[in-house]
């Protein structure tokens, strides 16, 4: 699903953000992406969804090679993924309807079909009531809702997302995270980039990977994940 | 398409103020492109009706033949540029003089006898559109005739008169289709500064849009179909205005000067409405796409999206 190999970013005044990063996600994993701030999770996540290139090095998700992906194809390949921001990233001269249905416009989706899979994923996050409100009206953890519907609504087989609980309280912290396993589940890839530890510890299914000073470090307790259990190999590096 | 009509529906109701003075501009430069059209379509009509009956006179030589007049008549009937022709003999010609100079002189001249000092003319009345169009036509008409009728001695058209008639003409179309060429930039320029303008309040929107895949012609396309359909309906009334323009200044110029100067006045050909329309969506076409073409990328640049190896 995601194979990172030799993966460097560097920017302009040789700062090396990611060095050598080499980096296996296989299908229906649920991956932590830890590490302090400054570590390199925001960059590897901009990589991963192919928001930025990585200076050298080998990335490819949902089979797009992204060191070599084109403009035309780089708009496919986020097609193909549900991402999901800190801030939301919301737009708040539309509806929650409207802010939902957008991937599904942009893949071409017939007005009725649209209709049917927004009412159903906005449903399916506990929104069904605020469905035609702004999302300006809504707590940061519906706002955090609607986002992670607007990620899933079209049924991605990877999610990624940076830090979605950094703006919420404990509880609602949960709630997000509950709809991120509920997602993992039914087969789908999660990748969640948080600084979080007790966010991590409290979860069950989990493969933990440390990411710092632009380092991968893989490690914690891992559960199998149906049949693509990945054996701890790095034990010791780190321990969450 | 859908979600076409409601971007350009949200774009209106949120940057009504900037659409509605985009479709202001448009609505007047269109309107000022197809007066000018209007304009240079009757300048030659409006001349005509100030001047007097336009005519050549083909002078023929003595003891120019009955079947040499007839076929220089016919030929001259024949051509496309000639309204009619009227045969004066010598005789005429001298009884003419006398006509004309009877104020200044008691004496007559008698025209039995003097007539063989006056030359026999034919007194060609000119199709003006055709004859007027420019000093050229006339020019190779008579040309053309002194040529193939040896019996002509001279043609006689006013020559310095066409010349000047002419440039005027050729100085009006050109200054008519400068300020065209002018306000069609205008309309460009307007295009450009709308797209830009709604490009910055769209920034935000954009880069999510970016973010969750969509493609430029996803981003473009309510911003190119906005601009079409501003450019479509401030056609639409500009072309209703000058209609309402023209019909009004027909009926005033009746009621006022009580008859009807204006007759022979038409509106824009169809043609040339077509043609300034097409032009004018094109160059709107155009412009939007080359003003999206060269923001696009220093959004992308500024939501940080593929800086290889830079900050």
């Amino acid at each position: 699903m995601v194979q990172l190999s030799h993966v460097y970013k560097t920017y302009r005044d040789n700062n090396h953000i990611l060095k050598n990063l080499k980096l296996d996600i296989l299908k229906s994993e649920f991956v932590y992406l830890m590490g302090p701030s400054g570590a390199g999770k925001t960059t590897l996540f901009r990589i991963m969804t192919g928001f930025e290139k990585a200076t050298s090095g080998q990335v490819i998700v949902n089979d797009f090679n992204l060191d070599k992906i084109n403009n035309k194809e780089i708009s496919q390949f986020r097609r193909t993924i549900g991402v999901v921001f800190q801030d939301f990233k919301l737009l708040y001269d539309r509806t929650v309807f409207e802010n939902v249905a957008l991937p599904l416009q942009i893949l071409g989706f017939h007005q009725w079909d649209i209709c049917e899979k927004v009412e159903k994923i906005v449903a399916s996050v506990g929104l069904a009531q605020q469905i035609n409100e702004n999302p300006i009206h809504l707590s940061g953890g519906e706002k955090q809702r609607v986002a992670i519907a607007r990620a899933l609504v079209h049924e991605p087989k990877l999610i990624i997302a940076d830090e979605p609980t950094g703006n919420l309280d404990w509880k609602m912290s949960e709630e997000i995270m509950e709809l991120f396993r509920t997602a993992n589940k039914k087969g789908t890839t999660v990748i969640i980039a948080t600084h979080d530890h007790n966010l991590v510890e409290k979860s069950n299914q989990k493969r933990v990977i440390k990411i710092d000073n632009g380092q991968i470090y893989e490690s914690g307790e891992e559960q199998p994940c149906g049949q693509y259990f990945k054996p701890l190999k790095e034990a010791g590096l780190s321990i969450l | 398409m859908w979600s076409v009509f409601q971007a350009i529906k949200r774009s209106w109701t949120e940057h009504f103020v900037t659409q509605f003075s985009a479709f202001l501009i448009l609505f007047l430069t269109y309107t000022a492109v197809l007066f000018i059209s209007l304009s240079l379509q009757n300048i030659q009509k409006v001349f005509h009706q100030w001047g007097s009956v336009s005519q050549m006179t083909v002078y023929l030589k003595p003891q120019t033949g009955l079947t040499q007049k007839k076929e220089i008549i016919q030929a001259l009937t024949g051509h496309k540029i000639v309204k009619s022709v009227t045969e004066v003999s010598s005789l005429e010609s001298a009884e003419k003089f006398n006509r004309r100079f009877e104020k200044l002189s008691r004496k007559k001249i008698d025209s039995n006898k003097m007539s063989h000092l006056f030359p026999e003319y034919l007194e060609v009345s000119l199709n003006e559109q055709q004859a007027y169009g420019s000093a050229g036509v006339l020019n190779d008409f008579s040309a053309q005739f002194r040529d193939r009728f040896p019996p002509i001695s001279s043609i006689s058209y006013g020559e310095s008169w066409l010349s000047s008639y002419s440039q005027l003409l050729t100085a009006i179309n050109i200054t008519g289709w400068l300020l065209i060429a002018i306000f069609m930039m205008g309309s460009m320029i307007v295009s450009a500064s709308v797209v830009k303008s709604i490009l910055f309040h769209r920034k935000d929107e954009i880069e999510v849009l970016e973010f969750i895949g969509a493609d430029e012609s996803f981003i473009y396309r309510p911003q190119l179909v906005n601009l079409i359909s501003l450019g479509f309906f401030s056609f639409a009334f500009a072309l209703l205005m000058n209609y309402s323009l023209f019909i009004s200044f027909k009926k005033l110029s009746l009621s006022v000067l009580g008859f009807n100067w204006s007759e022979g006045l038409l509106f824009i050909a169809p043609s040339t409405v077509i043609f300034v329309f097409l032009i004018s969506l094109s160059l709107l076409f155009i412009e939007t796409l080359l003003t999206l073409f060269r923001m696009m990328p220093k959004y992308k640049k500024s939501f940080g999206l593929f800086q290889k190896g830079s900050a």
